[in-house]
């Protein structure tokens, strides 16, 4: 993921107006849904909130509140640790559980984060890489 | 924390594309740094005070204080690591070998786990030894009792709740009735601002 430049990123993750992932590399029109999301292997769910928290779609069977709480909290706070640290383009962030868990990957969609629950043994640059693959932008 | 534990931090931040690390308590409060710390102490304690708060509010809403946290941005990248009433913070450039950084954290958080249980007994060790003080000075040579309720209690917090209990009640039948609700609230207290 390292070899995608910033513009494709920004281009991944900045969202359009209907707060639909805007595809990357020029392929604006082309967008990620939530539903689509989880067709991305080693996806099990996803959600989309607001930057307050609102819950805006999901694809959770449990507990989508406490996800969104999750999402939320994570998403905010790395903005917050990339204002302390001079860091302005915020990726993704990653949440594991050493009690055993499915992780979380969470980054800004335009003026909403994202949510997606991962399969336990997958690496989340790997899902990245999918979704960028899936979106037009990969290598 | 013990020497063990700096040397620790000092081969994290000897990492290619490790820029520094520090460890940091429930409140923000940061307890020992990496040498180098090529970021600012400034920015450190910022942060230190952000992860907390992170920590704690996922650790809420999760019901598991074991998390890690990556964060990734494009001009770089921070790793945490929860630790018990506490996190590991490791700033890290964009580019980093992190199977190495992996392997490093492994063996160090089972140092850091260990350190702070070696803490959290001397701790506890400690409170009870506060608490027989309190004791001692409010009833004298009568304290003897209240002592031998608080050194057969065990050391967490619901166990010493009880034994203050116990001593409450004994001091009020044996020994002064208008000392025992005054020691038992200066010992609950105690114990309160120990947690």
């Amino acid at each position: 993921m390292d070899d995608f430049d910033s513009g494709q990123w920004d281009a991944l993750f900045a969202g359009d107006e209907d707060t639909r992932v805007v595809r990357a590399a020029g392929t604006a029109s082309e967008t990620f849904s939530v539903e689509e999301f989880c067709e991305v292997p080693g996806v099990k769910g996803a959600i989309r909130v607001a930057l307050d928290g609102a819950l805006q779609a999901h694809s959770l069977a449990e507990s989508p509140e406490q996800a969104a709480a999750i999402t939320t909290y994570l998403g905010a706070s790395a903005r917050q640790v990339g204002a302390t640290m001079g860091y302005r383009n915020f990726d993704h962030a990653v949440l594991n559980f050493d009690s055993g868990g499915d992780p979380v990957l969470v980054f800004r969609q335009g003026s909403s984060f994202v949510g997606l629950l991962l399969e336990e043994d997958i690496a989340p640059s790997h899902i990245i890489s999918r979704i960028r693959e899936r979106s037009g932008g990969g290598e | 924390m013990s020497e063990q534990v700096q040397v620790f931090m000092d081969q994290l931040a000897a990492l290619v594309g490790v820029q520094g690390a520090f460890i940091f308590d429930s409140q923000g409060k940061i307890l020992q740094y990496s040498t180098p710390m090529k970021v600012s102490r400034d920015k450190g304690v910022a942060l230190a005070r952000t992860l907390a708060r992170t920590l704690t509010g996922l650790s809420t809403v999760h019901g598991s204080t074991m998390l890690g946290i990556d964060l990734t941005y494009e001009e770089g990248r921070l790793v945490l690591k929860g630790i018990e009433r506490g996190g590991l913070c490791i700033i890290c450039e964009r580019q980093l070998n992190y199977s190495l950084l992996n392997i490093t954290l492994e063996q160090g958080l089972r140092l850091l786990r260990d350190s702070k249980q070696e803490e959290r007994s001397e701790e506890s060790t400690n409170r009870v030894d506060r608490l027989k003080d309190i004791a001692t000075e409010m009833l004298g040579e009568h304290a003897n009792r209240v002592i031998s309720i608080l050194e057969s209690a065990g050391s967490d917090a619901g166990e010493l709740e009880d034994a203050i209990q116990q001593a409450e009640n004994m001091t009020r039948m044996f020994i002064d009735k208008n000392l025992a609700g005054e020691m038992a609230q200066r010992m609950r207290d105690l114990l309160m601002a120990s947690r």
